[in-house]
């Protein structure tokens, strides 16, 4: 176990101990074992003491992962998980009909009362049987593969706090996202590439609410946070040259900040932040070269392009950044999050005032997608290194807000699992008749987070920080692993 | 009625200058006509007034508007202000309706006692298209209202709304606010209803003094929810055709027409037919009406069926139930008169005490108060019912929480308090002898009296710093090394203490400048530049959690909030004494209520994020997260203390048990964040609220409970404000902070402000040690204690624990100013050292704890952009005053608006913080990302051309001599021979390279440009020495 977590320091050391980028004699070779695709059953990268200092260079798990990368696709707002993944024939018998024990502060309005039937038609797929609404016609073809979790419930039944939830673990601002806290745990496998990309909304429709704190490290340091591409070009901040500079020009340049900077070592010896510096340079160059390659759908077949539904008008925003997880997971990017929907009601997973033309319209836009990115994982013999994770922040009430629509529902909600180490086709947990409350093996966003550590080969009680004197953790001082999705 | 988060009321009395036109309306009905059928079903329900909105006649412009039913005396005289019209009236009635301008237009009038009523229908009739933009909800404009401030003060309005900014348009509102309830409650429109057409639409809202709320909308019941009962009139004027309840609020834009009030309530069937009879009239309409079931007085539940929540329900779950719910609602409602604590106080009530579950069912005086299982045996059941006897006995608990109290009851009242109540007061507390042993840790200790220790190496000493200094180092065998070369020097002291590189005259003149003294004139020079307090202002915006909107959700800005920001840039450069700089945080408003910087300091409390969309789940805890971040920000920023650890237990290491969390908690109970206008200017601040209960649109009282867990659901007692005990020395109590010195009662916040900067028996001798810690970690680059924002026993312990607790003698000697500590550090030997290498010492102390050697410091973010646009001569000094998020901004980065959802990218990827928790220790990360920045960002390009620009007009043509003078700008030295070659062959490669496709001289300033951008790229240009 490397340093990093078993034993770190009483205290976080400055940059001088623990974050610097190298040691003395960084060489090429620690550098190429850097850049190496570690398998993950492969023996650990010979990684000298002030090499791992590198804070994104990989670092092995706390015992063997069943999975090594992230994709979460975030469907943001609050899906309804009673026209969606949860079907509930009782709720289709009795609309109308008032809720017992409805409470009206389950909501974040003010709810009916009264049941409120899917619009949607439910069928049974796959060996498993799942019934899956009408909406998610392709993704049907994959339940085999899935594993759902009917039972999860948060804290907060408004958006900002419920994200940081479901993101960070607690529904306050300012704390580590899972995927800061994976990458400060295993570090990245390609230097030429952030370790944690994020994706939002390509259609201009805005950021989820609570915006990048969704997305931030909170305490732990910066270079743990999300790099959000951007949907115009470049893709990744300050990513291009100025078109003034030929690439040689820029290269002398460079080499010319180079040859100062060695010199300027020379005379502090000690001072292994700038060795540190100078190699980031170098990422940087490299990562200029090929980040644009990665990030290029367009090098994909026309076949592949198009299972994504590049050709749709629909779904190609979504199909395009899809594909690119693909690709980023395939270069060895730890993780990688794309949130489906914009800011507002409408614009999101926020069916509030009519959850027919809501959920229809957006499971459009994702349902082609994601069944084409399971397929096209598998293919690349990437889904059994891959965790595929789906679902939101929290679900929706069985009775109607309106006549149309539902309000939020944090005591219920459903997320599935796919990929890496995830049981196909099984049902966790049970909500009651109308999906209202999860009445049996309630998950909490901590058991989540706590799963999907463990599937990455993380204990989620030994991965801490400390901050302002305390040792924190992703689960705070819970969670309870899903032993019943894991293969 | 009051709305949520909304700074600043004004209320009618704004409108009193307002009047455009006086109307008097009449009494006395106009003769009915047989055409208006309508007047004649109005006044067969007898209202007590009735305006018809009738245009005035010419011969008195001053009468009219209004008719009313004949036996209401005295007569209503109705006003208009503002622009009032009279426009076509609703079609099949007769006359005019009321047409409102949106800006000032309204009817007014006095009230009388015949309209002062519980119960009563307000019909009308209404069309508008006006929208609402408000920030927060309700943007509204009242239709009729008699409103006051606060909430649940006895009153009520109907207003035009909107839920968001721009969301959910053309809703109504019916909100009443009974008397003692706190809370105002507000029955909305559906959210499909889009009463926004232009169409005219008929309203009548009725409600009973028992509370039963109706909004009949176009003829037909659309919502129907009780608020809590009692009294809702009071005596404030009553107000037609918009109101400006707030700052957000607006007036109606709109019609009014056939206004009546009532003082009963009217059946569905006569509202149907009021709205029947002008229905044929008017266009046919499309709204789609769902089935609203009238919500009495008391639930419908159908016979020979279980209740519905009372499923099977294992005893975890009947125990979360009593937590969830009775446990609040017994401390909230009864436990005042019922407690052990009641009885302490003397103020038992029917020798009843039901904070036990023994005393629950035992009872009082009247005897068993439950019988588990049978609700109608229950006595406490039928008292809160109000059926004999009434508990509360001034009002009867909502309806809700009588529901939750059946089904405990029905469920075997599960209770698992045990013990006789007294317990619970002490619970959770670490013994006595916890905090006594605890105070023998370092840091809780007084500060120590220890001289300077004598050493060998005398020529080496400077100050009395050096002396604890080499005295370590000779102890270790360690030998220091040498001050640093000038150039350096002179770059450092002007990083450290301005952040900005030096000018190349100033870096020239001390070069060559021989006096002995010309490096302690230096400092002091620095000392007094208003650069030093933007510079230092910015470590303390840290550990202030600093920011200018309110996170979350919407992330509202605080306008207002960039005045803190140069309270505390003035408060530095004036060199205010540390002691008041804290007093002036925690409580200036109350210390020194008349000066503007001290009210403006309060800002500290409320810097952080506040959640202003809350739901009604969980607004409490929203409140007992802000109260946590004021308390957690206070003892990591001030006292090095991490109190937040104890919020929901007692502190796993340090001795603070979790009831002193609470107890200095209770000193920010009324603590609230508004705009405040403080010499001529708004200003965002901290302020107490007045009275028992918060303004918000949830009811809250000012009382902080013990929280079990940390649950806002677990409520124990009401504490009372403390301190830390570990931190009250000389066996003192909170009292002996809590008066000033002539025994005046200080208010909690000033009783915090005294207790945390009293070096006698208060927490002074901590303050002090964690401020010169703070001075010595950004001068030396670690503190004497590492963790500077964790003096617990977490934390690392100090390396030089006599110099710290000498230099923190030193700053209470100097009365507290910091300007001399800073100048002692710099002036001493210890700072003035160069970066050496000496092989043994780096054997014996590789990582230079003990400070043989300077270590090379990166520069923060803020400070990395203000060296490239000094060096790019684009610095704009511009100080104070409101920020800004334009990255093209040319000012020093502090003055940047800190917008928490917008935070300024450059800056983030140097590691400047997210505002949202103190940081006493920035991170300095290098990553590949911060190189990109350096090579393809086209401000930091600008900012190297601008560089070329400057040594071009310094007359520096000669390819040499402008390679000189861009060293001397950018690092502050002369380039060596070597340095200078390697530029100029750089340099003619790149001017032939471009040639290809520039002329000669845009050729010669693209490589000039490259030059000098590569300066801005080199370490040595962050990392100073």
């Amino acid at each position: 176990m490397n340093q990093f977590r078993e034993s770190r320091p009483a205290y976080l050391p400055s940059r001088r101990e623990l974050l610097r980028f190298g040691g003395m004699g960084f060489g090429s070779l620690a550098l190429a074992g850097m850049l190496d695709h570690q398998g993950l059953t492969a023996p650990p990268a010979p990684i000298s003491k002030t090499v791992a200092t590198h804070p994104l260079a990989p670092r092995q798990p706390h015992f063997a992962a069943k999975a090594k990368s992230v994709i979460w696709l975030f469907l943001n707002g609050g899906p309804s998980h009673i026209d969606t993944w949860d079907y509930k024939p009782e709720l289709q018998k009795r609309d109308g009909q008032k809720l017992a024990g409805a409470d009206s502060k389950t909501g974040f309005f003010t709810t009916s009362g009264k049941l409120l039937k899917s619009p949607f038609k439910f069928a049974q797929h796959g060996q498993s049987g799942t019934w899956v609404s009408e909406i998610f016609p392709n993704l049907a073809k994959h339940v085999d593969q899935m594993a759902f979790i009917h039972s999860c419930y948060t804290e907060s039944n408004n958006h900002s706090p419920a994200l940081f939830q479901i993101n960070t673990g607690l529904n306050r601002m300012g704390f580590p996202c899972v995927g800061s806290w994976i990458t400060y745990g295993l570090g990245s496998e390609n230097a030429n590439m952030p370790g944690f990309v994020v994706m939002t909304d390509a259609l201009g429709r805005g950021l989820p609410k609570g915006k990048a704190l969704n997305w931030g490290a909170g305490f732990l340091p910066g270079v743990y946070q999300a790099t959000p591409l951007n949907n115009n070009s470049p893709a990744i901040d300050n990513l291009n040259r100025r078109s003034k500079q030929s690439a040689a020009q820029q290269r002398r340049l460079m080499d010319l900040v180079q040859a100062s900077n060695r010199e300027h070592q020379q005379r502090y010896a000690d001072e292994t932040d700038l060795t540190a510096r100078i190699e980031a340079f170098e990422l940087a160059f490299r990562m200029q070269m090929s980040a644009p390659g990665v990030l290029a759908v367009d090098q994909e077949t026309e076949a592949t392009r198009k299972a994504y539904g590049l050709d749709s008008k629909k779904c190609a925003h979504f199909g395009r950044q899809c594909l690119m997880a693909r690709r980023m997971v395939e270069q060895g990017v730890r993780f990688v999050q794309i949130y489906s929907g914009g800011t507002g009601d409408a614009q999101s997973w926020d069916g509030h005032k009519d959850i027919r033309k809501n959920h229809s319209t957006l499971a459009g836009e994702v349902d082609q997608p994601i069944a084409a990115l399971l397929a096209d994982l598998k293919q690349h013999g990437l889904l059994d290194s891959t965790l595929v994770i789906c679902g939101g922040e929290f679900g929706r009430t069985s009775d109607s807000q309106g006549s149309r629509g539902r309000d939020h529902n944090p005591n219920a909600f459903t997320t599935w699992f796919a990929g890496g180490g995830i049981k196909g086709g099984v049902h966790h947990g049970v909500t009651d008749e109308f999906g209202y409350k999860t009445i049996e093996n309630r998950t909490s966003v901590h058991d989540l987070h706590a799963t999907i550590l463990h599937l990455l080969g993380m204990d989620h009680k030994r991965l801490t920080y400390r901050f302002n004197g305390r040792d924190y953790r992703l689960t705070d001082v819970h969670g309870e692993i899903l032993t019943e999705i894991i293969a | 009625m009051s709305q949520q988060s909304i700074p600043h009321r004004t209320f009618l009395g704004v409108l009193a200058g307002a009047i455009a036109c006086l109307l008097i309306a009449q009494l006395f009905p106009e003769p009915a006509t047989a055409a208006d059928k309508y007047e004649q079903l109005i006044l067969a329900d007898r209202p007590v007034a009735y305006w018809r909105c009738q245009k005035p006649t010419k011969q008195d412009a001053q009468r009219v508007t209004a008719n009313s039913a004949p036996a209401v005396k005295p007569a209503i005289h109705t006003v208009c202000r503002g622009e009032v019209r009279f426009v076509d009236g609703l079609p099949g009635t007769q006359g005019h309706a009321a047409a409102f301008d949106g800006k000032t237009a309204h009817l007014h009038m006095p009230m009388i006692k015949a309209l002062q009523l519980n119960t009563l229908s307000i019909e009308f009739w209404f069309k508008t298209t006006q929208k609402f933009d408000n920030n927060f909800w309700p943007g509204s404009a009242s239709f009729v209202s008699i409103a006051t401030s606060g909430d649940g003060t006895s009153d009520f309005t109907i207003n035009a709304a909107s839920t968001r900014r721009g969301e959910d348009q053309g809703r109504l509102l019916f909100c009443t606010g009974p008397a003692g309830t706190g809370r105002d409650h507000y029955l909305w429109s559906p959210a499909e209803y889009r009463l926004n057409d232009g169409r005219w639409h008929h309203v009548v809202a009725t409600r009973t003094r028992s509370g039963v709320k109706h909004l009949y909308i176009d003829g037909r019941l659309a919502a129907s929810e009780p608020d809590e009962g009692g009294k809702i009139y009071n005596d404030r004027p009553l107000q037609i055709g918009g109101e400006k309840h707030h700052p957000g609020g607006s007036y109606l834009d709109g019609a009014m027409d056939e206004i009546a009030i009532y003082p009963h309530v009217l059946s569905a069937k006569r509202i149907a037919a009021h709205f029947a009879s002008v229905e044929k009239h008017l266009a046919p309409r499309k709204i789609s009406f769902a089935k609203v079931q009238p919500k009495g007085a008391r639930p419908v539940r159908p016979k020979n069926q279980p209740s519905p929540a009372v499923p099977l329900l294992s005893e975890k779950q009947k125990l979360a139930f009593f937590e969830a719910k009775i446990r609040p609602a017994l401390i909230d409602n009864c436990y005042q008169c019922h407690s052990a604590k009641a009885a302490i106080g003397k103020k038992l009530k029917g020798s009843f005490q039901l904070d036990t579950r023994a005393g629950i069912r035992q009872g009082g005086e009247t005897g068993s108060a439950i019988v588990p299982g049978n609700v109608k045996a229950s006595l406490l059941i039928s008292a809160i019912r109000h059926e004999d006897l009434k508990m509360p006995p001034k009002r009867r608990l909502p309806r809700a929480v009588i529901d939750d109290f059946v089904k405990w009851v029905e469920m075997g009242a599960p209770d698992p308090r045990d013990g006789d109540g007294s317990k619970s007061l002490a619970a959770g507390a670490k013994s006595k002898s916890d905090i006594k042993a605890g105070r023998k840790f370092w840091s809780f200790q007084p500060l120590s009296d220890t001289q300077p220790p004598k050493v060998k190496n005398e020529t080496w000493v400077r100050t009395p710093i050096d002396r604890f200094v080499l005295a370590e180092q000779e102890n270790r065998g360690l030998k220091p090394s040498a001050v640093a070369e000038r150039y350096k020097l002179v770059r450092r002291a002007h990083f450290d203490l301005l952040g900005l590189p030096p000018a190349p005259a100033e870096v020239k003149a001390f070069v060559a400048n021989d006096s002995p003294k010309a490096y302690e004139q230096m400092i002091d020079r620095l000392l007094e530049s208003q650069h030093y307090g933007e510079r230092w202002a910015r470590h303390w915006l840290d550990l202030a959690r600093f920011g200018e909107s309110n996170g979350f959700e919407m992330d509202e800005d605080r306008g207002a909030a960039y005045h803190y920001r140069d309270f505390v840039i003035k408060a530095l450069n004036q060199d205010m004494p540390y002691d008041q700089f804290v007093r002036w945080q925690i409580a200036g408003d109350l210390l020194k209520p008349d000066d503007s910087m001290a009210r403006t300091a309060t800002s500290f409390l409320v810097a952080g994020v506040e959640n202003i969309i809350q739901s009604k789940k969980e607004f409490e805890r929203d409140r007992y997260d802000k109260l946590d971040d004021m308390v957690s920000t206070l003892g990591t920023g001030f006292l090095g203390l991490t109190v937040g650890c104890s919020r929901c237990h007692d502190h796993k290491y340090d001795p603070i048990p979790q009831r002193d969390y609470y107890r200095l908690a209770a000193s920010f109970g009324k603590t609230i964040s508004r705009d405040v206008q403080i010499g001529g200017q708004r200003v965002y601040t901290a302020v107490d609220a007045g009275g028992d209960s918060l303004p918000g649109r949830f009811a809250l009282k000012s009382d902080v409970y013990f929280l079990t867990r940390g649950d806002v659901a677990a409520k124990q007692d009401v504490v009372t404000q403390s301190f830390p005990q570990v931190l009250m020395r000389g066996g003192h109590r909170a009292d002996r902070w809590q008066s000033d010195s002539s025994d005046k009662t200080l208010a909690p916040r000033a009783a915090v402000a005294h207790w945390i900067t009293d070096v006698e028996t208060g927490a002074g001798h901590l303050l002090a040690r964690v401020i010169v810690n703070r001075l010595w970690q950004h001068h030396l680059g670690t503190g004497l204690v590492a963790t500077t924002s964790d003096f617990g026993t977490r934390g690392q312990p100090p390396t030089h624990p006599e110099l710290l607790d000498w230099l923190a003698r030193e700053l209470i000697r100097n009365r507290w100013r910091l300007k001399p500590i800073h100048r002692l550090i710099m002036t001493s030997s210890v700072y003035m050292q160069t970066q050496a290498e000496h092989a043994d010492n780096r054997r014996i102390d590789p990582a230079n704890r003990f400070l043989w050697r300077r270590s090379l410091q990166r520069l923060e973010a803020e400070t990395i952009r203000d060296a490239m646009l000094t060096v790019a001569g684009k610095l704009d000094t511009k100080a104070f005053g409101r920020g800004t998020l334009d990255e093209n901004s040319t000012r020093r980065s502090i003055y940047f608006t800190v917008k928490r959802s917008k935070l300024i990218a450059m800056l983030q990827l140097f590691d400047a913080p997210d505002a949202i928790q103190s940081i006493g220790n920035r991170q300095a990360t290098t990553v590949p990302p911060q190189s990109l920045l350096l090579l393809n960002n086209v401000r930091v390009r600008n900012w190297a051309v601008a560089l070329r620009q400057r040594i071009e007009r310094a007359g520096k043509k000669d390819l040499d001599a402008a390679v000189r003078e861009g060293y001397l700008i950018a690092l502050s030295r002369e380039p060596t021979d070597e340095q200078l070659a390697r530029m100029r062959s750089f340099i003619n490669k790149q001017i032939a390279d471009y040639e290809s496709g520039h002329s000669k001289n845009e050729a010669r300033s693209l490589a000039l440009d490259d030059f000098c951008h590569s300066l801005m790229c080199m370490n040595e240009f962050i990392y100073i020495e």
